[in-house]
C-alpha cells in the first residue's frame, strides 16, 4: 500500500510540477478541469443525440443511449457517494506542498467525483463510432489530467474514479432492463411534446 | 453578473448552437433559423464558439458553490431548463419565420389520434395546443362517472 501510494505521489507530482510556469498553460487547464466545461460539453453531445436522427430506428436508438448515460452516470456517482460515507482521503494541497492553480474542495479526494461522472456519461456513447469514441475519451483524458495538472487529486484518484463508472455499467444495464417498459412510455410522452 | 444567469446565457447561447446544428437533419426541419443548411451549420458553429470565452473570460469561473458558484445538481437543473427553453424559443422563432410545420412522420405513433380531427398540418403551436387539450381529456377522464 505504500509503495502504491509513494508511486501516486510520484506521478502526481511529476504532472503537478508543470504548474505555475506559464500563465496561459494554467488558464486552460484550470478552465479544463472546471466544473463547467466538459459536463455541459457533454450535455450539448447528448442534447444533439437527441435530435439528430435519420430515421425512426436511429431516433430510438440515440434516445435510449441518452437515457442510458444519464442512468450510467447517476449510478457512477451514487458509487461515489456511498464509498464516499465510509472513505476519506486528504486532497494533495491538504497533506503536501503542491503547486494549487484552483479552488480547494473538501469533499474526499479518493475516487474523482468528477472523474466517475465524465466517465459514467461517455462510456455508453462509446460504442456509437471511432471517430466519437476517440472524441469522448480525448475529452475524459483531458478532464481527468487537468485535475491533477491543478493539483485537486492524485492519478490514483481519477483511477478510482474510472473504475467506478465501468463498474456502473452492469447496474445500469439492469436498471435499464427493468424499466424499459417505463422508459419506452416516457420516450413516448417526450416525442409527443417535443417531436424528433 | 450573478453566476447562475452567466451560467444560464452561455448554456442558452451553446444550446441554440447545437440545435440549429441538428436542424441540418430531416427529421429536425421545424427548428430551422435559416432556410440555407450552410447558414445553419455556421450559426450553430459560432454560437457554440463564442459561448466558451462569453463564459470563462468576463470573469472568475472557477469557484466554487461555496463561494458563489454551482453544485452539480444546481448546474443540471439549469443545463436542463435552458435545453428545453432554447428549445421551445427555437422552434417558435423557426415557425413564426418560416412558418414551419412538423412532418406527420415525426408524430408517429400518434399521428392518427393527433391529425383525425385537424387537416394533418400541425405546426408547432397547434400541436402543443393540442397535446395540452387530450391532456386535460384524459385527466378529467378519470372523474367522469
Amino acid at each position: 500500500m505504500g509503495r502504491f501510494q509513494a508511486l501516486d505521489y510520484w506521478v502526481f507530482q511529476a504532472i503537478n510540477s508543470f504548474a505555475n510556469k506559464s500563465n496561459e498553460i494554467d488558464f486552460v487547464l484550470a478552465t479544463i478541469a472546471s466544473d463547467f466545461l466538459l459536463p455541459v460539453g457533454f450535455g450539448l453531445i447528448l442534447l444533439h443525440r437527441w435530435f439528430s436522427a435519420r430515421t425512426c430506428e436511429q431516433r430510438n436508438r440515440n434516445q435510449k443511449l441518452v437515457v442510458l448515460s444519464i442512468i450510467n452516470m447517476t449510478v457512477a456517482t451514487s458509487f461515489v457517494y456511498i464509498l464516499n460515507q465510509w472513505f476519506f482521503r486528504e486532497r494533495p494541497f491538504s497533506t503536501h506542498e503542491v503547486n494549487l492553480i484552483f479552488y480547494q474542495p473538501t469533499d474526499s479526494s479518493m475516487p474523482s467525483n468528477y472523474a466517475a461522472g465524465i466517465m459514467g456519461l461517455a462510456l455508453p456513447l462509446l460504442r456509437v463510432s471511432l471517430k466519437q469514441t476517440i472524441l469522448f475519451i480525448l475529452m475524459v483524458l483531458a478532464g481527468s489530467f487537468s485535475r491533477i495538472f491543478v493539483g485537486i487529486h492524485y492519478p490514483a484518484d481519477v483511477l478510482g474514479g474510472f473504475i467506478l463508472a465501468t463498474l456502473a455499467i452492469p447496474i445500469t444495464l439492469t436498471i435499464n432492463r427493468y424499466t424499459s417498459s417505463i422508459q419506452d412510455h416516457a420516450l413516448r410522452i417526450a416525442r409527443r411534446l417535443i417531436p424528433t | 453578473m450573478y453566476f447562475g444567469l452567466a451560467y444560464f446565457l452561455s448554456c442558452f447561447t451553446t444550446c441554440m448552437g447545437v440545435l440549429q446544428i441538428a436542424s441540418l437533419s430531416p427529421r429536425s426541419k421545424y427548428l430551422r433559423l435559416f432556410k440555407s443548411s450552410y447558414l445553419r451549420k455556421t450559426l450553430g458553429i459560432v454560437l457554440i464558439v463564442i459561448s466558451g470565452p462569453l463564459f470563462f473570460l468576463t470573469d472568475d469561473r472557477v469557484v466554487s458553490d461555496h463561494s458563489g458558484g454551482l453544485d452539480a445538481n444546481q448546474q443540471a437543473i439549469i443545463f436542463a431548463f435552458t435545453a428545453l427553453f432554447s428549445y421551445l424559443l427555437t422552434a417558435i422563432i423557426s415557425q413564426l419565420i418560416w412558418k414551419t410545420k412538423i412532418d406527420n412522420r415525426l408524430l408517429k405513433p400518434f399521428d392518427t389520434e393527433i391529425c383525425k380531427n385537424g387537416s394533418g398540418d400541425f405546426n408547432f403551436t397547434k400541436l402543443q395546443v393540442k397535446n395540452w387539450a387530450d391532456f386535460r381529456h384524459w385527466i378529467t377522464g378519470y372523474f367522469r362517472p
